[in-house]
């Protein structure tokens, strides 16, 4: 066994202590007065047999406690011979160095420094590769060509490489890197991956989360921290919302300033805004925006996430397939009120068309039968309104299953809808108990499905009398909704409400085949264009903005107790100068820390010194000196 | 000792016994006739007994007990070690208790009784009377605390005898754990002056039995002497020295014609005072003290 902090075995001289306090324990501790002591004499009192026992066990205790304690201090450990470890005692050194956009500039030329330290430390026997990282392992020097140098060739080569490391565009995937960088290493030898980097918090580490790493694995982080008192503080484009285009602002934890300037290019007026520190605020654009164009942020101290692009895209049109839109003009039919609750929004246009068009429609409306199976498939949004018994068949037709006899509902008077479930995605809007309130809808007729139907969906709302009102069948990515009764003003009030529009255009929004706008794109999410830098890219005749990732902002350093809760092997940074000079130390302290004797003995020492509370607690219970 | 108050409690004993506690030691007027003697040259003829003279032509004298108001001192210890008890209770409390039985007793006889109380030296002093607020006095004496060192029965005795030759009672409450050498110079003194002495000895029963087991540091209550003791060893030398000491005091106080009575504070005072006017009884008249007048 050897120890890591030898001096503090001079500690062991304790020990002498207890045993000092034992031997003065002989005389008696306890004073009784007497009346005279003339018939007295002195004689020193003999300690009981059982009582030297215990104290003997005592004094065994608190040595042994105090033994152990030191001991801890000593930081023991067992030497093991690193070549079990490492093939020809070497070790493989994985420089990762950050790429990501928060090192464009200066903090990139830093880590390079570092990493160029950090060969020149290293042992002649040790293999060094180089990878540069972002939201994906870039190497620059993999493992695998690494082992294959000369010892000779390999700083040079190390060297070299850095030599083709380039910050990109991209946010920081720390936990993709770490986990490539694994596994291009392989584990025949000690790993250590000395990660070079701002380690900022806007890093992604959940996909380290339960990762067991091999023994041999170290990660020593090289942190290049912003310098004292920065700032930093990012802008991005927001999808489009009602026509408006709006900005996020997000200030990084760690920023020492909260108020910014934004300027909107074709704007002559610049918006200073306040934000503070950790926070993010949106900010609506001015009304005289061209459609094309870039807002940039000043006030901070880093500029690659100063700028966002946006651009305008054309209102979507939605298509509504309704094949009774010719009785539109029709005051006693559904069509009537269709037309004038389905209006367009400034989000998108909304087209009723009798026809079915071309491109699936994005909600389509039936009453009888029709072929809507592709429809549903792709993802659209079908709304069958049961006109009248017969009708129903069609709803058998269209799930695919079987086929029951609807009837025709005996409405005592009226219905109104009873039981809705404001969980599904079509009432959810009226959650709110302001909008929540169906009660003064009636409903004259309605029409009751077999039960062969309504078991195989969702009931989403029910009449008073407990028969289903809205059923819901979900079919391929699409979704049929069935109403048993329409909105004709013989059948029910339902159009004459303030319910009746929001109700259709949240089956319209829901619809997978409705069009929305595009909000600017994040870099390398545009599938049609290569976008691996901010800006305005052109594909065919539309415009798409590209920009940084949001979480790519947020610079503040991470702490290392968060890296270290994840379970990643952290080890300190060693001094670089004399890391050769004590690399048996580190060695030493590595072994020790591994085989953490000295935490075990602590808790030994705590275990003896509780068993000596409670001997002692026992023993001057039952040698408490009674009193005559 | 359950009643607080020293005078309630005092009254509570006395109502438990009610016998005459003592005779005096004089003879004089009485109507009980004790006996004769011959006359001698100086007799006052007033004490002749003419109808035997007449019948049998000799001169003698009649005696009778005489029954007067008896002067009686009340001796209590205030030393330290009075202040002892393994009880609820201590020796000195015991020993006032009896101090005060004892006054109220004789106050109710229509004695004179007076308060001495000494350690070192004699503290407080109350000669001889017979009034109700002497009596008051005497019991607030008793409640005082015990201070002293030692007790050294000397001094009080030589104030006594000065205070003039006059025989009466007296009654020495102590442990008398004192050296008997100590003890036997005064208790001469007040023999030879013709006082009917006796001395309560209040022990507590560990003084006595020496009860005590586990090794302790025994301090003296008056000297502030710290003794570490096994108890298990050192209990027969103590009981050998403890009773050689009772013994000697038995001796002394038989060749002076003293009373010693032993009175462990852990028996009830009302039977300890029993047993002590029967021995007392049982012993009739003390040293001679017949005097023709």
């Amino acid at each position: 066994m050897a120890f890591l902090a030898p001096f503090f075995l001079i500690g062991l001289a304790a020990i002498a202590l207890p045993v000092l306090l034992h031997l003065r324990k002989n005389r008696p501790k306890q004073t009784v007065e007497f009346s005279s002591l003339m018939f007295l004499e002195e004689s020193p009192p003999i300690t009981r047999t059982r009582a030297r026992l215990q104290d003997l066990l005592l004094l065994f205790l608190r040595c042994l406690a105090i033994a152990l304690l030191i001991l801890a201090f000593a930081r023991p450990f067992f030497p093991v011979t690193e070549q079990a470890a490492t093939v020809d005692g070497a070790a493989m050194n994985f420089i990762l160095i950050d790429a990501s956009a928060s090192m464009r500039g200066e903090p990139s030329e830093r880590a390079l420094k570092i990493a160029e330290t950090l060969i020149d430390g290293f042992s002649e026997k040790d293999w060094i590769a180089v990878a540069g990282f972002s939201n994906k392992l870039k190497p620059l020097l993999d493992p695998e060509r690494a082992r294959s140098l000369a010892p000779g060739e390999r700083k040079s080569s190390a060297r070299a490489a850095l030599a083709a490391m380039k910050a990109d565009w991209q946010s920081t995937r720390l936990d993709t890197a770490l986990l490539a960088a694994l596994a291009a290493a392989g584990q025949d030898s000690t790993l250590r991956i000395h990660l070079i980097g701002d380690l900022q918090k806007g890093s992604t580490l959940e996909r380290l989360r339960g990762e067991v790493w091999p023994g041999a694995v170290q990660i020593i982080p090289h942190p290049v921290p912003p310098a004292a008192g920065w700032t930093n503080a990012g802008i991005h484009v927001l999808p489009l919302e009602k026509q408006v285009q709006r900005v996020r602002l997000i200030n990084s934890q760690g920023s020492a300033k909260s108020d910014f300037k934004l300027t909107w290019q074709g704007v002559a007026e610049s918006l200073q805004v306040s934000v503070p520190a950790g926070e993010s605020a949106v900010f609506d654009a001015p009304s005289s925006l061209p459609p094309v164009g870039k807002i940039t942020l000043t006030g901070d101290d880093f500029c690659y996430d100063n700028e966002a692009f946006w651009t305008t895209p054309a209102r979507p049109v939605a298509k509504v397939w309704y094949p009774e839109q010719t009785l539109a003009a029709d005051p006693k039919e559904s069509a009537y009120f269709l037309n004038r609750a389905l209006q367009s929004t400034p989000d998108y246009a909304v087209e009723i068309v009798a026809t079915r068009p071309g491109d699936p429609p994005a909600l389509t409306i039936l009453s009888g039968p029709a072929e809507v199976d592709s429809l549903l498939k792709a993802g659209g949004n079908v709304l069958f309104t049961v006109r009248d018994a017969a009708s129903a068949k069609a709803i058998g037709e269209i799930i695919g299953g079987p086929s029951g006899e609807a009837r025709e509902a005996v409405v005592n008077g009226h219905a109104l809808f009873g039981e809705i479930d404001f969980k599904s995605a079509v009432f959810a809007q009226f959650a709110d108990a302001r909008y929540a309130d169906f009660s003064r809808i009636r409903i004259w007729k309605y029409r009751v499905l077999p039960t062969e139907i309504t078991t195989r969906g969702q009931v989403l709302a029910r009449f008073d009398t407990g028969d289903p009102a809205w059923l819901g069948f979900t079919i391929g990515s699409g979704t049929l909704h069935v109403l048993t009764t329409t909105w004709r003003p013989d059948d029910s009030q339902l159009a004459l409400t303030t319910k009746f529009p929001p109700l259709l255009h949240s089956l319209l929004s829901h619809s997978a085949l409705r069009h929305g706008q595009r909000g600017p794109l994040t870099i390398g999410d545009a599938a049609e264009i290569s976008t691996d830098a901010p800006g305005i890219y052109q594909n065919g005749s539309t415009s798409i903005a590209v920009q940084l990732a949001p979480a790519e902002s947020e610079l503040t350093p991470m702490l290392e107790s968060e890296l270290r809760t994840l379970g990643i092997p952290l080890d300190p940074p060693q001094d670089l100068a004399r890391a050769a000079a004590s690399a048996k130390q580190f060695s030493n302290a590595e072994q020790e820390s591994r085989q953490r004797l000295g935490w075990w003995l602590l808790v030994c020492a705590a275990s003896f010194i509780l068993l000596e509370t409670l001997w002692a607690g026992f023993a001057s219970k039952s040698l408490t000196p009674v009193s005559p | 000792m359950r009643i607080r108050n020293l005078e309630l409690r005092a009254r509570a004993v006395v109502e438990g016994f009610s016998k005459g506690l003592h005779r005096s030691p004089r003879h004089g007027f009485s109507a009980e006739f004790a006996e004769y003697r011959s006359y001698v040259h100086g007799d006052d003829i007033r004490y002749l007994d003419w109808k035997v003279l007449a019948r049998r032509d000799r001169c003698f004298i009649r005696k009778f007990r005489e029954e007067t108001n008896l002067r009686c001192h009340l001796l209590l210890d205030l030393s330290r070690s009075m202040g002892y008890g393994s009880l609820t209770y201590t020796k000195l409390e015991y020993a006032r208790t009896l101090a005060a039985t004892l006054a109220v007793f004789l106050h109710q006889q229509g004695d004179e009784i007076g308060l001495l109380t000494y350690d070192e030296v004699p503290r407080d002093y109350l000669p001889p009377r017979h009034r109700s607020s002497h009596l008051h006095a005497i019991l607030a004496a008793l409640t005082r605390p015990a201070l002293g060192k030692s007790a050294a029965l000397n001094s009080p005795v030589e104030a006594i005898l000065s205070r003039g030759r006059m025989r009466g009672l007296l009654f020495v409450i102590s442990d008398f754990l004192t050296p008997l050498d100590d003890l036997k110079a005064p208790l001469s003194s007040l023999a030879a002056c013709g006082h009917d002495v006796t001395l309560f000895q209040t022990l507590d029963p560990t003084e006595i039995h020496f009860t005590f087991d586990r090794s302790v540091n025994f301090e003296d209550l008056e000297s502030g002497r710290v003794l570490p003791t096994d108890p298990a060893r050192a209990r027969d030398g103590y009981l050998k020295k403890f009773t050689a000491h009772q013994q000697g005091l038995k001796s002394l106080c038989g060749s002076l014609g003293i009373i010693h009575h032993l009175l462990p504070t852990d028996q009830p005072l009302e039977s300890v005072l029993h047993t002590y006017l029967s021995d007392r009884q049982g012993r009739g008249a003390q040293i001679p003290r017949t005097r023709s007048r």
